[in-house]
């Protein structure tokens, strides 16, 4: 192979090259006078070779031909490298169509763009075509029906199980508009991990809500649970004082004192145990009625009872307040010592409560106010009416619910 | 003239007490002693009263707090001292804060007939602060009043989201102030730092009936 042949085999790829750019320079929609630079760099490499050719027809260069030949040569390599350098350095500066795909291939998020009316592609990366072959076992070819297929069954999370575990995916539509036609855009995140943190979460939260079931009931039961304490305690100190009490007197009779002294603190001793175990009550519960009969007795207010009062709630709560109020304001306001209770059914079957007391009469209208709003209250909303009446003697009247 | 006394007590052995330092005085006359609060209106309706001797935690209806409230509105003349064995700290600023005269603890050794007279005398007794509570390794003087106020609304069985409402702060403030809690008392979770809290009556949450 001689210089020569060297000469023209390097002309050739010059001249590629430099086609290549043009193309290249094109789809970058790059400055019109690169793209012509370019191609005339092109076109005298093609031109050079043209004539090389022809004057090789007679053999070989002349060294005049052959030095003007390699110094074209350099000149078309040295636009060459320049050009390639500055492309280089342009799409270091610049967002080509290329690093839009590359970018798009490296997001972590799927990606799928399609064409509405019929479903084809216009931009799938290789997440999307993953999560697609996970979910349908099918290549993406057609958005649309991939869209059907997954939110057919309603949207939110998928997940794919594969040789590595399960990966979760949250999938979401879209709406794009490219080139004035509406597209389709559906995205698919990896929400692996943050589905498992949720996982642990929803199991700390249930725990949680069970230990404070525990803690709820707990509370329900512990002022039970406090005053049985303390009543253990009390009853716990009454079984030491007899305890002393008999002991005293073991010691006492095993001495065979007989001492007047000794004898009047034994007996001041059992008399106050045995004062204790009658007098002392551990705190029974009390029965609403009985404990407003008992303090009625207590304050030297006769009950006079005709009818039958309410036993299930809330009509016995009702009752009982209303009780407990028309005693309070017999005593406090009318001076009385004997309060009238009638209930009786009415027609409808709802129960009828009357009150009225042997006292003043109210000298004017009543005011509603503490334990009668309350009364209201109470009554009105459970159901039933409340009406006093001040014409004459007063006279409380309650509708049950 | 002794001063009429009414004493208001679910503990008999509590009003045994209370009857017993009255009768040994020439100061005091007992009036009535009852068990419940639930009708300190009619009794105060029917006798004339100068001081009451009110319990504070009372197994049935309101307790002594929701009564002393009802008595200071509708008979303001009336003398009240609080009772109560409980360490709970909030009794102390809500007995201030409704108007009673005067606060005494069953077990701190302060003479209950030395509180009366005082009170009567036109004094206001009350302790400088709650008895402390062993509460697991810690006092419960030792805890916060933000951390007491998180630990009574845990004691109903709250969740943090819950706590955090009702004390209008955060979620993750509610999280650290139980962990500091949990951190100072050596206690394993919460759950068992409600209990311990509640059994103790460092906390007791506000189920009272409400007077009248």
């Amino acid at each position: 192979m001689t210089i020569d042949d060297i000469l023209l085999a390097l002309t050739l790829p010059l001249m590629w090259f430099e086609i290549f750019l043009v193309v290249r320079q094109d789809r970058e929609r790059r400055r019109m006078a690169q793209r012509v630079f370019a191609l005339l760099v092109s076109a005298a490499c093609f031109a050079a070779f043209q004539l090389a050719l022809q004057t090789r027809g007679a053999g070989r260069f002349v060294p005049e031909e052959r030095a003007v030949y390699a110094a074209f040569l350099a000149l078309a390599a040295a636009a060459l490298l320049y050009q390639v350098l500055e492309e280089r350095a342009w799409g270091r500066g610049h967002i080509t169509a290329l690093s839009v795909r590359e970018s798009l291939d490296t997001l972590p998020v799927g990606l799928c763009v399609y064409r509405k009316e019929n479903g084809m592609p216009l931009l799938v990366n290789p997440m999307a075509d993953r999560v697609s072959m996970g979910l349908t076992k099918k290549p993406l070819t057609n958005g649309k029906l991939l869209h059907d297929e997954l939110f057919g069954h309603g949207g939110g999370l998928r997940r794919i199980t594969g040789s590595e575990g399960t990966t979760v995916f949250s999938v979401s539509f879209g709406s794009v508009s490219i080139e004035g036609r509406e597209c389709g855009e559906l995205l698919f995140h990896d929400v692996t991990d943050l589905e498992r943190v949720n996982e642990q979460l929803r199991a700390e939260n249930a725990r949680l809500r069970r230990m404070n079931e525990r803690a709820l009931q707990l509370n329900r039961t512990i002022d039970a649970v406090t005053i049985e304490g303390e009543m253990l305690k009390a009853k716990a100190r009454v079984h030491d004082e007899l305890g002393q009490a008999l002991i005293a007197t073991r010691r006492y009779l095993v001495s065979g004192k007989d001492s007047a002294s000794d004898e009047r603190e034994l007996i001041a001793m059992w008399r106050e145990s045995a004062a204790f175990m009658t007098n002392v009550s551990f705190g029974q519960r009390k029965d609403a009625y009985l404990s407003i009969r008992e303090t009625a007795e207590d304050v030297g207010v006769s009950l006079e009872l005709t009818g039958e009062l309410p036993q299930s709630e809330p009509a016995k709560q009702i009752a009982a307040t209303a009780m407990h109020e028309c005693l309070t304001n017999a005593l406090r306001h009318a001076g009385g010592d004997r309060l009238f209770i009638n209930c009786a059914p009415r027609s409808d079957g709802r129960q009828v409560l009357t009150i009225s007391n042997n006292g003043r009469p109210p000298e004017g209208p009543i005011r509603e106010t503490g334990g009668l709003a309350t009364l209201r209250a109470l009554t009105e909303r459970e159901g039933g009416t409340m009406e006093l009446d001040c014409s004459g003697r007063f006279k409380l009247t309650i509708t049950m619910p | 003239m002794a001063y009429k006394v009414m004493i208001v007590d679910d503990q008999s052995i509590a009003r045994k007490l209370f009857e017993s330092v009255i009768e040994g005085s020439e100061s005091f006359e007992l009036v009535k002693s009852v068990e419940s609060a639930a009708m300190v209106d009619v009794y105060l309706a029917r006798y004339s009263v100068d001081l009451l001797i009110l319990d504070i935690v009372m197994q049935d209806g309101p307790g002594g707090l929701a009564a002393a409230e009802y008595v200071k509105l509708r008979y303001p003349s009336v003398k009240i001292i609080l009772a109560t064995s409980m360490p709970e700290v909030s009794f102390l600023e809500r007995a201030r804060a409704i108007g009673v005269e005067s606060f005494w603890y069953k077990e701190a050794g302060e003479s209950l007939l030395d509180v009366m007279e005082r009170t009567m005398a036109g004094e206001n007794v009350f302790p400088m602060h709650t008895p402390p509570q062993k509460l697991g390794q810690t006092l419960s003087t030792e805890l916060s009043a933000a951390e007491l106020a998180v630990l009574r609304e845990l004691t109903t069985g709250a969740g943090n989201q819950e706590i955090g409402e009702r004390l209008n702060i955060s979620v993750n403030t509610v999280k650290s102030h139980i962990q500091h809690m949990l951190d100072k008392t050596g206690y394993a979770n919460r759950t068992e730092l409600a209990i311990q809290a509640r059994v103790l009556g460092v906390v007791i949450a506000d189920q009272f009936h409400s007077f009248g």
